[in-house]
């Protein structure tokens, strides 16, 4: 296994270059020049010519792929270059957001998977009874409200009408605070994926249950409770880790709305930010996080597989 | 709760006049009265009139171990009511912003951030809500000449401490060295923020002594006073800070204003705590400026009481929000209106005629009336209202008439001879761009803008793009229309129609009347004479439709009832000034 992931993470570095190459290329074939986001109508100010000087600086007269190598070259020594709006650099910009991200990403996943997998599991083993009914209705609407209604809606009632919890940041520095700071942007990023589990946990639950090794092991006389938790759930969960791998990304992507409304400081909106701004060197930074974060969560869920089925071997 | 205070301050001196009668009761006592002691002191009556307090008072006396009731009618005159000042230390004023950037102020181009500069800084004056101007750092100033301004500082303001740069203790005093090397820096620095009046016009600075400063410029300037322009825009930086942080200045801002850099947590909030050795102590502990980036979620955040004022207040609520005693709504009087402007090297905009036509087809002021709402302020032109310039009757050329468009395109030999909606000429179809920037309501404007002009048979495309293209493309010269909001602050027009401004220059304007009008303006110091120099250019501009304006829009802050003293922020967030001290009634 250790080869296995050794092997995996080797593989991260042709990603990477992919990764950055196209980035870099998109950023570059899109319109417009950071110069003239950055002063504005003050570009004006600057003595003609000037501006020239300045691209020249920094670089951007270069041709592109001199660029490129030049950017790579220092990535490589860990300097991802200052944002050209804060000049801070951008590794500091990224650590400052990176950790909000992931907490709220992980409280979301917790929430899906305590939520959602047993409303599924529930819902198959009581299929057609009104937990059933009621719980694929409620997972019906998860996935079908915007993230951005949603999330105001939970403000009005919890932070407005009951005064219950906070409607943004990430609390008053108490861990009771930044527990409750947590909830909301929580479940807003997480109602969405929590319909789709919850649905996709009860399909997989009610093709388990049909298996004959599930008749077998309740033949045998084992209680109930044991051939639903160890025969049934073991088996029902391989498609739902992957789906659940695949989804912590998309979490990290939707977090972008959820991390607006409620004033999360991540990485969602420093990436939004330096777009809107277009600070490239933020904007590669960004994106080379998240496509660390994407690989590096596969990796896990590939992991995970062989403590789920004990059939899977990595070689 | 004054009259409350009132009354027991009348007690209180009727009590000391009571005692004095007393005492005076004494004195003179009858031989035969040997002991008098006063036992008892009862109020039965109290009259009160703004001047004049009266009281009958029943004591009970002992006299000779006899006690008696004596009766006794006091008239005093109170003083003059005091204002009663019942603002207290303490508290937390929490702000809502909707982003921030960085905090040197020679780079700093963005409101939100100029509000913590406006905090940590000394700046050399402040401006009022009417965008008048009073001392801060500058006790006083005086022009020597047309071109020299002497500053007069305050002494003994120092720089925080505590810090990186000065030591808790060691601070030093702010003086005149330090204004001449901030306003030197802003100016020589490359792509500098401040005023281009001040960068083109400023000659030198020099220190005469600790606290006096000789500022002179090429030319006499009329902005440099200004509220929205000029040496307001001077936030008085420490060369140590500068020079020990360098790259990093902008995020580790050390100054003397009246709340100290605590931290800045990005995307979420910077927090100031108060300079305990500010020459006007600050009332308020802190002051959080939190980043809430979504509108409608900052609404809530303040009616929930965890911000204490939020700008602007959404429309669609502002009536409710008016309506409720809790909060004050209040506007900071800047009116503004978006515009369209020309590419006048494009020969279809290069007659006036075409360009009346397009102001008749659109409805200027049911557009802005609809999108603004409660902001609606009507009004035309650059310049809003209370602003110099500002023509109360500009919007006499914008009316909404379809059909006087229409005729006037015919006239011009645009007809819609095909019938497919967009007019033709000499068998081409009329094709040209309006472009706009993504932010802001500036996308619904575009839209019923260029849905107006469609039914009229205008062949116009809308291009919306985002900020930055917006501005690539106006400085590559776009040959098309633009639309662009804002700049109506004191100068904003010298800065979109002057002769050396970024849009008269990359739209090809030549209108050599307008830009002289408004070069004398910018020398011209008599405050009633520039005035009537910027109506008269207005005129000259919109008369010829050389810019086809919407109406004027407020600008409406919101703020909760216990934030005492809190002005409506302008470019800048007064909080502890030599006019205002917020403090928390909470």
């Amino acid at each position: 296994v250790s080869r296995y992931i050794l092997r995996r993470l080797l593989l991260v570095i042709p990603l990477l270059l992919a990764v950055s190459l196209a980035t870099f290329m998109l950023i570059n074939l899109a319109p417009g020049d950071p110069i003239s986001t950055r002063f504005g109508l003050n570009l004006n100010n600057l003595e003609p010519g000037r501006i020239d000087e300045i691209r020249e600086e920094l670089g951007l007269n270069d041709p592109l792929p001199v660029q490129y190598v030049r950017y790579l070259g220092n990535l490589v020594r860990g300097d991802m270059g200052r944002s050209l709006t804060t000049n801070r650099p951008v590794s500091q910009e990224i650590l400052s957001r990176l950790p909000a991200t992931i907490k709220l990403t992980l409280a979301a996943m917790l929430f899906v998977v305590f939520i959602a997998v047993p409303l599924g599991i529930i819902s198959a083993v009581k299929r057609g009874g009104p937990v059933d009914s009621i719980s694929m209705t409620g997972a019906l609407l998860g996935v079908s409200m915007p993230s951005f209604w949603f999330g105001i809606m939970l403000m009005l009632l919890f932070s407005l009408k009951l005064g219950w919890l906070p409607t943004s940041g990430q609390g008053d520095g108490t861990v009771v605070g930044g527990m409750k700071a947590l909830i909301l942007p929580a479940i807003t990023l997480g109602v969405g994926l929590m319909g789709l589990v919850a649905r996709l946990s009860r399909s997989s639950m009610l093709e388990v249950l049909d298996q004959d090794y599930m008749r077998t092991a309740q033949a045998k006389g084992l209680a109930p409770r044991l051939v639903l938790f160890r025969h049934g759930l073991r088996n029902a969960l391989i498609p739902l880790v992957t789906v659940l791998g695949m989804q912590f990304a998309g979490l990290l992507g939707g977090a972008v709305i959820v991390e607006t409304i409620f004033s999360w400081p991540g990485m969602g909106r420093l990436a939004i930010n330096a777009i809107s701004r277009r600070d490239y060197p933020v904007i590669m930074g960004t994106v080379l996080v998240f496509s660390v974060v994407f690989v590096l969560v596969n990796l896990l869920v590939d992991i995970l597989y062989t403590l789920i089925d004990p059939r899977i071997r990595y070689e | 709760l004054k009259e409350e205070k009132t009354m027991k301050r009348q007690y209180w001196i009727l009590s000391i006049l009571v005692v004095v009668s007393m005492l005076l009761a004494a004195c003179g006592a009858t031989p035969e009265t040997v002991t008098e002691v006063v036992k008892e002191t009862v109020i039965v009556e109290v009259e009160s009139e703004p001047e004049v307090v009266e009281q009958i008072v029943k004591e009970t006396v002992i006299v000779e171990g006899t006690p008696q009731v004596v009766e006794k009618v006091i008239t005093a005159t109170a003083p003059p009511p005091e204002e009663v000042d019942t603002s207290k230390f303490g508290g937390t004023l929490t702000l809502r912003t909707d982003g921030m950037v960085q905090f040197d102020p020679s780079q700093c181009a963005d409101d939100n951030s100029w509000y913590v500069i406006s905090n940590v800084y000394s700046t050399i004056y402040r401006i009022a809500v009417d965008q008048s101007i009073y001392p801060d750092l500058a006790s006083s100033w005086e022009y020597e000449d047309d071109t020299t301004l002497i500053l007069h500082l305050r002494e003994g303001v120092m720089w925080h401490d505590g810090n990186d740069v000065f030591a808790e203790g060691e601070s030093r005093e702010v003086v005149a060295d330090d204004v001449v090397y901030s306003i030197v820096r802003g100016v020589e620095m490359e792509g500098s923020t401040l005023p281009p009046d001040l960068l083109s016009g400023f000659e030198s600075a020099e220190a005469l002594d600790d606290y006096t400063v000789k500022i002179t410029m090429k030319q006499p300037d009329a902005l440099l006073l200004s509220g929205a322009r000029g040496l307001g825009h001077i936030a008085v930086v420490a060369k140590e800070a500068v020079e020990y942080y360098g790259e990093d200045f902008g995020m580790n801002p050390i100054g003397s204003g009246p709340f100290e850099f605590v931290e800045y947590k990005p995307d979420e909030y910077v927090r100031l705590a108060r300079n305990e050795d500010y020459w006007k102590e600050p009332y308020l502990d802190e002051v959080l400026f939190k980043i809430i980036p979504d509108q409608d979620a900052a609404l809530i955040a303040f009616e929930a009481g965890e911000v204490d004022y939020i700008s602007p207040v959404p429309v669609a609520e502002l009536e409710r929000i008016q309506d409720d005693t809790g909060y004050i709504v209040a506007t900071s009087g800047l009116e503004c209106a978006p515009w369209i402007f020309f590419d006048m090297t494009v020969p279809l905009f290069q007659d006036a005629t075409f360009r009346e036509a397009m102001s008749y087809a659109i409805d200027g002021e049911a557009i802005s009336r609809n999108i603004e709402q409660g902001n609606y302020a009507g009004g035309c032109g650059i310049a809003g209202r209370g602003v110099p310039g500002y023509d109360p009757n500009l919007c006499k050329y914008f009316g909404y008439d379809p059909e006087m468009a229409k005729s006037l395109l015919a006239e011009l030999g645009w007809e819609d001879t095909d019938g497919d909606g967009v007019v033709e000429k000499d068998g081409e179809p009329m094709n040209f761009g309006l472009e706009i920037w993504s932010m802001d309501t500036m996308p619904r404007y575009g839209e019923a803008i260029v849905i107006q002009l469609q039914e009229a048979g205008f062949g116009v495309e809308l291009q919306t793009v985002e900020f930055g293209t917006w501005i690539d493309d106006l400085f590559a010269g776009p040959q098309k229309a633009m639309m662009a909001s804002g700049f109506c602050t004191d100068g904003g027009l010298n800065g979109v129609f002057g002769r050396d401004s970024a849009t008269a220059q990359a739209m090809s304007y030549d209108m050599p009347e307008v830009f002289d009008l408004l070069d004398q303006a910018n020398v011209t110091v008599d405050e009633g004479q520039r005035d009537a120099m910027l109506r008269e250019a207005q005129e000259g501009i919109f008369s010829q439709y050389l810019a086809i304006p919407m109406r004027h829009r407020g600008n409406y802050s919101a703020i909760r009832s216990w934030a005492q003293d809190l002005d409506p922020l302008f470019w800048t967030a007064d909080i502890t000034t030599e006019k205002n001290n917020v403090w928390m009634n909470k």
